[in-house]
């Protein structure tokens, strides 16, 4: 009884520390949500915001997002915003995706230390105050106003304290720390070089982009491979469940399930959430930053489609969809398009 | 006009028998009720929608909809089939929460169920986390 009660003790507060509601305290311009049906919806303030939508903004866009947890979250304009969950060192964790755009997050109490991940980067929070800005050509830019914030990327790791910043360029490690003069930064000029940056090498910066999609994709492989070998050691420990079923009983069936079966459950259904997890981000690569660089060399080269910079881009936007359709559909159900 | 109003009341009494009270607004789903279409949906062979009865803010709900996950759970089809016995425990902002038992093919575990409405004052609860034995299956 005693354990029953502590167990629902423990459950309660896992509850509480995993969910993760926020509400739009604040918005102006043009401010979308995507729900995980697929809907768009206009955002009006009290609107609620769960785990897998999307809120993005217009190019006169700005949202305020509030936590339970007394946090705030900063969406600027032109921002593609995820909020997304994964299993990491078996331990249950928040992801904040900046797919595209500037984000800044005020955590004012860290009920559970939330990972920001951008297509080029990861980050361990464990400061308070920073901005995370993500360009169209896959690069990050870290600012930290207050604390600290780990910042991983390409296997290199490094730590920023207050008024420190990185960028982490899209497939490579993260650069030198460099001091910033908070208040005075101008990131729409590094957002706008994202931009230049893409408009002079359009097929190059899709080829970064496309990296990022094959990793996504590779992890996505690498934990469903995970979840296919436990899952058959799984179903071999279930048929044995009932022969002992059908030989000593329904007593012994049920302690041979808790002691047995039951925590393989638990780790399989972990390598599920972990392959998913992987193949929805590479789904969110493809909806929000895919399709602006096909829109804007579409529309540039509308009446143009055999000069070789738009050529050589289609080449490569091909490319990112075969490797999508062909490494990540696999993973993905009917339900997630 | 005797043959307008009859009309109009067989035409409501159908869709009324048909589609509950959608006349008179969207239909509401109390946690019972809710807890009866997911056993409901467990029992079945079809388990494409088993998702649909969780809230869109539990935290894994769209890693969730991959029928693999369901299958990798207590609830997989192999243990059907299941029932629940439960008793309403407490209501603390705007969740209820509901304990009991979960029985199946392995006997009976120990389960917490919490409920949230999908908007404040909507009537339409869905499932918002589920321990079983201690261990959070759905959170």
């Amino acid at each position: 009884m005693k354990k029953f009660i502590i167990s629902l003790l423990i459950s309660a507060m896992l509850g509480s520390l995993y969910a993760q509601h926020s509400t739009l305290e604040y918005i102006e311009g043009e401010v979308v949500i995507k729900r995980i049906s697929g809907d768009m919806e206009e955002a009006y303030i009290g609107d609620s915001i769960s785990p897998g939508d999307s809120v993005i903004t217009g190019a006169d866009g700005y949202a305020e997002l509030s936590l339970e947890s007394s946090s705030t979250i900063t969406i600027d304009r032109d921002t593609v915003f995820v909020f997304s969950h994964r299993e990491k060192d078996e331990e249950k964790k928040s992801i904040f995706m900046i797919v595209l755009g500037k984000i800044g997050f005020k955590f004012d109490k860290l009920i559970q230390e939330p990972d920001i991940a951008t297509p080029a980067s990861i980050a361990g929070v464990r400061g308070t105050e920073f901005t995370v800005v993500s360009a169209l050509d896959g690069s990050a830019l870290y600012i930290v106003s207050e604390g600290s914030v780990a910042v991983e990327a390409k296997g290199g790791l490094v730590v920023l304290e207050s008024q420190e910043g990185v960028a982490v360029p899209l497939g490579r490690e993260p650069g030198e720390k460099f001091e910033v003069m908070i208040g005075q930064e101008d990131y729409s000029e590094w957002i706008d070089d994202g931009w230049k940056e893409f408009r002079d090498n359009p097929s190059d910066v899709l080829a970064g982009i496309s990296s990022r999609l094959e990793e996504y994709a590779l992890e996505a492989e690498d934990f469903y491979t995970r979840y296919d070998g436990s899952y058959r050691k799984l179903k071999s420990l279930r048929d044995k469940l009932d022969d002992i079923g059908n030989e000593q009983g329904t007593e012994a069936r049920g302690n041979f399930y808790k002691k047995e079966v039951m925590p393989l459950e638990e780790v399989t259904g972990n390598f599920v959430l972990n392959y998913r997890y992987y193949a929805l981000s590479a789904l969110s690569l493809r909806r929000y930053v895919l399709t602006p660089m096909y829109v804007e060399m579409k529309t540039k080269y509308i009446m143009d489609q055999k000069n070789e910079i738009f050529t050589t881009f289609m080449k490569e936007y091909e490319r990112f969809l075969s490797i999508f359709e062909e490494e990540v559909v696999p993973y993905l159900v009917e339900a997630d398009i | 006009m005797k043959k307008a109003i009859l009309t109009i009341l067989i035409v409501s009494a159908s869709l009324i028998l048909f589609n509950g009270c959608d006349l008179f607004g969207p239909k509401t789903v109390s946690p019972e009720e809710r807890l009866t279409e997911f056993t409901s949906n467990l029992n079945s062979a079809d388990r494409l929608s088993t998702y649909t009865h969780i809230h869109p803010e539990v935290t894994t709900f769209n890693q969730i909809k991959a029928d693999t996950w369901w299958e990798s759970t207590p609830f997989t089809t192999a243990y059907r089939t299941f029932s629940f016995s439960m008793s309403f425990t407490s209501e603390s902002g705007g969740v209820k929460t509901y304990s009991g038992t979960m029985t199946n093919a392995n006997g009976s575990v120990a389960t917490v169920i919490k409920f949230r409405e999908m908007d404040a004052g909507s009537g339409i609860w869905y499932i918002n986390f589920i321990s079983l034995d201690g261990v959070s299956i759905i959170y």
